[in-house]
């Protein structure tokens, strides 16, 4: 060992050791959560891919088929899952819940994520008065009870799921904003942008090239918490009726409509709450992993 | 310590300002708030009374002054649905929520702490595993599929509890449980965290070079200093208990301004929309404060500068 | 020593080994130290950055983190006991009381939220059972004026935050004697402070070791430190005392090469707060020593023996030992 040490001091300085980049391959590997990122995957697949895997039409009722239990219960293969109580089929209804869960999901994260870093870095870099008027606008939209909002805009506008997406952007944007200002501050001090400033970069160029490149793991961060925590939402408005309107399928509508049924045909309530636990679980799981991995001093929300 | 609670509070006012425009601006975003705001049974004469009084007709302005007139009087209208002033009819109906509310946010906190400071002071064995399953199984799961489940064990199988309506102590738990569920969920998780950066201080090192017995060390000299940025997550996480009441409390056919609110929606009573949001909203940003003054009682150094 | 047959010596810290297992390896941080100290002695321990002197330290007290460490072997003989042996609540009752600890820092070592009386009445409470308030006050204030704190009546509801760094290292002196142990060990008192309250700080801990009669351990980068209070000198290089001797000695007859590089890196009349870093090349990786002597590489007179056999500790002259196969042969 120390004659290692004595007889090659410069080989470290030639470039990466390739034993330590496989190494670090390697260590993130075996960090990586592999079985939420295989349930994501399934969902993600079933989401993009439902209307041609779904065994039967997910709205089509057969009311001499109601309330059949799954294989394994009394089922039979033709309805794998079982059917609900206006006969429809449970597997493909959850295979389109998949669906629309993710695309609201998704909307939503890309419409408050962007949003809320837009005024992010308008603010942090720009400061002064717009960066008050936005800090004060994002303290007041922290502070209400969104969900309550949410219900009142989709009660006053009429559920669909265009006015719940909205609804959704229009209040959530805050929480990226809040988190990613104080990082476009912080970076927007650092040596190197100032160096950049001196050099006579433009505004455009100090964004492209360095804040936003330096606020993407964060970002990356809050999306992957935000994902999980609206299809949550959309689950829990669905729920109560003023989410994605019936008859289209959703986890937490079939939840709902299933509670009645809690007894004759536990399968009704237990199959959609598992997709939402499981698919939640993954997200927030590998939501973790970026975050040691990407960041491991960041600790928001 | 005076000027830092006077800046709090002009914080706040701005804030429940802020809130208000939101709230005058919902109305206005559905195109026509006259169809609102009005009662669909009204006649014509009643109509054009009330389109009048509320300055419907008139430039956005003058019917935010008009609103912020009547918010600052509190006089919200009248809620079509129950024919009283709505501002009475959400104060029949909002002790039930706070009470409630109050339950769940005592189990989250007591739960959530003392499960993560059992998670940071095992940390990397075998509870502490445990409870990081159970922290994310709480985030994961949704609060109104807990409630299910709790009803489907202890009502449905067990026949112990009670499932729904408001009426002496048992009916409190199952409701208080779920709407706990989640924020208990994550206080746990920020308490083992904070917990964890506290118990590598050097101050915390000295009580242990003091000789001070473990329990003493970590409940007074580690956990007061975790402690802010867990009222940080529990200040936050009151909104949740509020939100999360709308779900829950139509689970559970709690008698709060969660099945209100639902009530209201449906019947198209906006002016009791209005309002619950906007007074809800105002007291959840006066809580806030509270919970920024405790900080200065928990720290001195925030208190004293 | 042939003279104080009659008494045992108030520490003896016999082979000592101390481990902690990392994922890439366990390191010895602490491999084989041994030495004595006899009440009203202090001794001084010097060293490189992550030669073992903390870690040293904190196995006597036995306070190293839980899951990563272990204390591999050895006996730290305290008044005749091995603490190695004691149970939880025996070296409890011995921490803070009769064995007391100065750390690093004074910025970050008092708890924040609470007031300097409210700290310092801990250890009374807890070691002598001192109940009443006026009694602990007294005690408090005392222990404070000891160290040199103006006006201590009033600092005793003062917050940390409310003192300056010599002021709390202070502090956490008179937190550290108000139980009138036996033993002090101050892990680098004065690192973090101004050059001019250091020598504040040393004066009040020479002070209190002398008027109390203390053994007191004496961690520093700094030799000149070493040379204004220490009576004897430990060098650790890798975990291991590679010379040990009383402070004259050390000084005019340095025998290990690591401890004449030291000598030579630091210039002995001017009071220098330099850190010890300027002798050519790295200290070794304790997860990674091999059977030979861990100073070779950075050795101007090292042997092929060197390379493979640690050098036995041999004495050179009187209380001087030395590790060294130079000074052997
Ligand atoms: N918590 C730990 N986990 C793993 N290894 C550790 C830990 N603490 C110390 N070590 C190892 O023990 C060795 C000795 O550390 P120690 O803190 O005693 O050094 P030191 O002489 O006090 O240095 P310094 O002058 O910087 O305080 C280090 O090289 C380090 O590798
Ligand atoms: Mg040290």
């Amino acid at each position: 060992m120390t004659q290692e040490a004595q007889g090659m001091p410069q080989s470290a300085a030639l470039g990466p050791r390739p034993r330590t980049a496989v190494a670090r391959t390697w260590n993130r590997l075996r960090g990586m959560p592999l079985l939420p990122l295989a349930i994501l995957a399934v969902v993600v697949f079933a989401g993009i891919f439902a209307p041609f895997i779904e065994p039967h039409d997910p709205d089509h009722p057969d009311l001499l088929r109601n309330l059949q239990p799954p294989i394994g219960f009394g089922g039979a293969w033709s309805y794998p899952f079982g059917t609900d109580s206006l006969g429809r089929d449970v597997l493909s209804r959850l295979i389109d819940g998949a669906r629309i869960s993710l695309f609201v999901g998704l909307a939503v994260v890309i419409g408050a994520g962007g949003l809320g870093t837009l005024l992010a870095v308008v603010a942090g870099y720009f400061r002064g008065a717009v960066d008050v008027v936005i800090s004060r606008v994002t303290d007041v939209f922290l502070a209400v009870p969104f969900l309550l909002v949410a219900i009142s805009v989709v009660g006053a506008l009429g559920a669909s799921t265009q006015n719940l997406i909205l609804v959704l952007v229009f209040m959530t944007w805050s929480g990226y904003t809040r988190v990613l200002r104080g990082e476009v501050l912080r970076i927007r001090d650092a040596d190197y942008v100032k160096l950049a400033q001196v050099a006579g970069c433009g505004s455009l160029r100090i964004l492209g090239r360095h804040i936003l490149p330096n606020i993407v793991n964060p970002l990356i961060i809050l999306a992957t918490l935000q994902l999980s925590a609206v299809i949550i939402i959309e689950a829990s408005l669905s729920f109560l009726g003023l989410g994605v309107p019936p008859p289209q399928a959703t986890w937490g509508g079939m939840l709902s409509a299933g509670k009645d049924y809690i007894g004759v045909n536990n399968a009704l309530v237990i199959l959609p709450g598992l997709a939402i636990a499981l698919t939640c679980l993954s997200i927030n799981l590998i939501g973790d992993w970026l975050r040691r991995v990407l960041d491991p001093k960041f600790r928001a929300l | 310590m005076l000027a830092y609670v006077a800046s709090r509070l002009g914080q706040a006012a701005i804030t429940i300002l802020g809130i208000s425009v939101i709230v005058f601006a919902l109305a206005r975003l559905s195109g026509d708030a006259g169809a609102l705001l009005v009662p669909p049974e009204a006649t014509p004469q009643e109509r054009q009374d009330i389109r009048d009084a509320l300055g419907l007709d008139r430039p956005l302005p003058v019917q935010y002054g008009i609103f912020l007139k009547g918010v600052v009087t509190g006089d919200f209208g009248k809620s079509f649905r129950f024919g009283e002033p709505a501002l009475e009819v959400f104060a029949k109906r909002f002790p039930n929520t706070l009470q409630l509310a109050a339950v769940a946010a005592v189990v989250a906190l007591l739960g959530g702490v003392s499960v993560g400071v059992l998670g940071a002071t095992h940390a990397g064995g075998m509870p502490d595993r445990v409870i990081t399953i159970i922290a994310l199984l709480g985030q994961a799961v949704p609060s109104f599929l807990i409630a299910i489940f709790l009803m489907l064990i202890f009502s449905v199988n067990l026949g112990w509890l009670p499932t729904s309506g408001k009426h002496g102590t048992l009916t409190y738990i199952m409701p208080a449980v779920s709407l706990a569920w989640y924020s208990m969920a994550a206080l746990a998780r920020m308490t083992r965290s904070s917990m964890l950066d506290v118990m590598e201080t050097d101050y915390v090192r000295l009580a242990r070079l003091k000789g001070l017995p473990e329990s003493r060390v970590i409940w007074k000299h580690a956990f007061r200093n975790a402690l802010i940025p867990i009222l940080t997550l529990f200040s936050l996480q009151l909104i949740f208990f509020v939100s999360g009441s709308v779900i829950i409390e139509n689970i559970f056919a709690w008698p709060g301004i969660g099945q209100l609110t639902v009530q209201a929606i449906f019947s198209r009573d906006y002016p009791l929309v209005q309002t619950i949001v906007l007074v809800t909203s105002s007291f959840l940003v006066l809580l806030n404060v509270g919970v920024d003054l405790l900080y200065a009682f928990i720290d001195p150094r925030i208190r004293l500068t | 020593m042939a003279s104080e047959a009659n008494t045992s010596p108030l520490l003896e810290v016999r082979d000592l080994h101390t481990h902690f297992v990392t994922r890439s390896g366990t390191a010895r941080a602490v491999d084989g130290v041994s030495f004595t100290l006899n009440r009203g002695q202090t001794l001084g321990i010097v060293g490189e950055s992550g030669s073992g002197k903390s870690v040293t330290c904190m196995s006597i007290v036995r306070l190293l983190p839980k899951t990563a460490s272990r204390i591999a072997g050895g006996q730290v003989l305290f008044k005749g006991r091995d603490l190695l042996t004691l149970s939880e609540d025996e070296i409890r009752a011995i921490r803070g009381a009769e064995i007391s600890v100065v750390t690093q820092d004074p910025m970050t070592s008092l708890n924040p939220v609470y007031t300097i009386g409210n700290q310092m009445e801990e250890p009374l409470r807890y070691h002598q059972h001192v109940r009443s308030g006026n009694q602990l006050h007294e005690r408090v204030v005392g222990a404070l004026r000891q160290v040199g704190i103006p006006v201590p009546e009033r600092r005793v509801r003062d917050y940390p935050h409310q003192l300056s760094g010599g002021q709390r290292q202070r502090v956490v002196t008179a937190m550290a004697i108000e139980c009138h142990p036996s033993l002090l060990i101050a892990d680098e008192p004065t690192t973090a402070l101004d050059v001019t309250v250091q020598l504040q700080i040393l004066r009040v801990l020479k002070e209190v070791q002398q008027n109390l009669d203390l053994g007191m351990i004496l961690v520093t980068h700094d030799l000149s430190v070493v040379a204004r209070i220490c009576d004897d000198v430990a060098v650790m290089y890798a975990g291991r005392i590679v010379e040990h001797a009383p402070i004259t000695e050390i000084f005019d007859r340095p025998r290990h090469p690591y401890t004449q590089a030291l000598m030579l890196a630091v210039p002995k009349l001017n009071a220098s707060r330099e850190r010890l870093n300027t002798i050519p090349g790295q200290p070794p990786d304790v997860r990674r020593l091999g059977s030979g002597c861990p100073f070779v590489p950075r050795c101007p007179k090292a042997t092929e023996r060197c390379r493979e056999e640690y050098p036995p500790t041999t004495t050179v002259g009187e209380s001087h030992t030395v590790a060294c196969w130079e000074a052997t042969s």
